[in-house]
């Protein structure tokens, strides 16, 4: 093409050779400078191209799977399963909780398709995946005896998932300011997206510098858009709290959201006469009034630990460090045992 | 307006398979003065015009777009418009901004109908929490109108790219790549990148222009979407609300 500048003009127009010959070349010049350029590092790369970050393959559902994964803590040791919240997010806000591996051996990772772990397709996601996928880290830092399981915000719905299918997998349950295990009363807490806000349509105006055309673009949108979404989830709205993160992945987090639409995970839990400590803050939609309402009464017996001021939902690991692992250490067998 | 051909020769050799942007529908598709003339198989190349207007895009995007038109007899064909629209998206904050250079050219013209073809190249300016954005683009369509009195019902297709993005990253961006390596967990995200070909979105409207000798409206419905997000193209989580609402008014000198 770059060739026939002058073939479409209309004879009165029509460029002399020299022009001709000069539209071609300031259009390949323009061309291999942008293919030369490259596309640059937009969000912090996955364990499938970022060789320094911790990583674990594990064969989940049939297929060779790279989950972004940190186990600390002696060989021997009980298991401590930690996961993160919202599906698409990551494992940093719990780094702290490595303070455990004193005691336990403690595994951190972010779910597939989530934070750095590798990338899937939205349309393999699905809840059996999700519960193979926690028994599949499970058997692989313990496949003879259970495991305790702390999951956070939706880390509770997940877990109720994976029990619903592994009940033999638990040992103990912690659940921080955890979602509700119904998708009625998870509606009800969901983050409203305000049409009018600023952040939506600084959201809706990057498309026209990036639009989600592959997992990385896709992912940084979600990224960008979800710190001023969760601000929402602050105590304080005149001094906003910051969920620290890595990378959200997009396929996961949207795929999620429909597959956990409709469900609802508390007959089962109820069925399964579990106990469960609760540690949640004062203030925000998940606080531990909520968990008294929703959460507690699905366990046989259930322990509240209220997390004091500033801590919220968003900065509670970092606020309230203290305050949550001595929580764990009051309730955790192998605390207990010592003692 | 060579440059301008060079622009227009450039977005179409070079463009990926689909999208357009949003640029205001033109102005009227056929003015009084035409009509007054009687229907000719071949009719004669359109008066010179200039026309000067204020557009507002509701969505996806709340834009207001200050807008100049100059109508010419055409390069290739029987008329065509050179635009030059400026716009402002001031709920998205007032830096972020746009300016477009487009050319229509009309390559199917009657008493009552007209096809144009559009080449364009555009530079937007954007920030918020995690970088500030400048891109260059280029924009090509095709669109078609059929004028009864002061009327043209009309639908239009194009293709918005964006050729080059630039961001600089803001600090907090860059602190988030903080703390992936157990043994190093102070490290940091880059303060630049640039994207090639990030920006893809494909439009389709219908519109509808009423006009006087002197003033024009103009509003167009359709979709805006990206063909390339796959099943996010409508995740208003990543930022895709694919509707396009618009209108615009204008004034002939």
């Amino acid at each position: 093409m770059t060739g026939d500048c002058s073939r479409h003009l209309r004879p009165r127009f029509t460029y002399p050779p020299s022009r001709a010959l000069e539209c071609c070349a300031l259009s390949l010049v323009f061309w291999l400078t942008a293919c030369t350029l490259g596309t640059e590092e937009l969000v912090p790369a996955t364990v499938s191209d970022d060789p320094r970050l911790p990583v674990l393959e594990l064969s989940i559902a049939g297929a060779r799977r790279s989950l972004h994964l940190e186990s600390v803590g002696p060989a021997g040791a009980p298991v401590l399963l930690v996961y993160h919240g919202a599906a698409g997010s990551d494992y940093r806000a719990m780094l702290p909780l490595l303070a455990l591996a004193d005691r336990y051996r403690v595994v951190l990772w972010d779910g597939l398709g989530s934070g750095l772990s590798e990338r899937l397709a939205q349309a393999e996601f699905s809840l059996e995946l999700g519960a193979q996928e926690l028994h599949a880290v499970k058997q692989h830092f313990s496949p003879d005896a259970p495991v305790s399981y702390v999951g956070y915000s939706s880390g509770g719905p997940y877990g109720a998932m994976w029990l619903q299918n592994y009940p033999q997998d638990l040992d103990q349950l912690v659940l921080i300011e955890s979602d509700a295990l119904d998708s009625a009363t998870r509606d009800e807490t969901a983050i409203d997206i305000p049409l009018g806000a600023s952040w939506v349509h600084e959201a809706l105006w990057q498309n026209e510098f990036l639009t989600p055309n592959d997992h990385a673009e896709a992912d940084y949108k979600l990224f960008v858009a979800a710190r001023p979404a969760l601000e929402g989830l602050s105590c304080d709205p005149k001094h906003p709290s910051h969920y620290p993160m890595w990378r959200m992945g997009a396929a996961a987090y949207v795929a999620s959201n429909e597959l956990l639409d409709g469900r609802d995970f508390q007959d089962d839990i109820r069925a399964l006469g579990l106990d469960a400590l609760l540690i949640a803050t004062r203030c925000g939609p998940l606080n531990a009034d909520f968990q008294r309402e929703h959460l507690a009464p699905l366990f046989v017996d259930a322990q509240i630990v209220e997390l004091g001021h500033p801590a919220d939902h968003l900065n509670l690991f970092e606020q309230a460090t203290d305050e949550i692992l001595s929580a764990l250490r009051s309730y955790l067998r192998a605390y207990q045992e010592e003692k | 307006m060579r440059a301008l051909l060079v622009l227009s020769v450039l977005a179409v050799s070079h463009a990926s398979p689909s999208w357009v942007q949003a640029a205001p529908q033109g102005p009227p598709l056929a003015s009084p003065l035409v009509e007054d003339r009687p229907v000719e198989a071949h009719p004669s190349p359109e008066p010179r015009r200039l026309e000067a207007g204020l557009g507002v895009n509701a969505a996806p995007t709340l834009l207001t777009e200050l807008y100049f038109t100059a109508q010419d007899q055409g390069l290739l064909t029987r008329g065509g418009r050179t635009w030059l629209r400026a716009g402002l998206a001031p709920l998205a904050g007032w830096d972020n901004t746009e300016l477009a250079l487009e050319r229509w050219e009309t390559v199917v013209l009657s008493h009552q109908q007209r096809l144009e073809l559009l080449a364009g190249a555009q530079w937007a300016h954007g920030s918020d929490w995690a970088a500030k954005y400048d891109t260059l683009g280029a924009l090509f369509g095709l669109r078609y109108g059929y004028t009864w009195g002061t009327s043209t019902l009309g639908a239009h297709v194009s293709y918005q790219l964006g050729i080059a993005s630039w961001l600089h990253f803001s600090d907090a961006y860059q602190a988030s790549y903080g703390e992936r390596y157990p043994d190093d967990r102070a490290t940091r995200g880059p303060e630049l990148a640039t994207l090639l070909f990030g920006s893809h979105r494909v439009e389709a409207a219908l519109n509808y222009t009423f006009q006087t000798a002197r003033w024009s409206l103009w509003s167009a419905l359709g979709i805006q979407a990206s063909p390339s997000a796959g099943p996010l193209w409508d995740s208003l989580d990543v930022g895709q609300l694919p509707v396009l609402v618009r209108c615009a008014g204008g004034y002939r000198f």
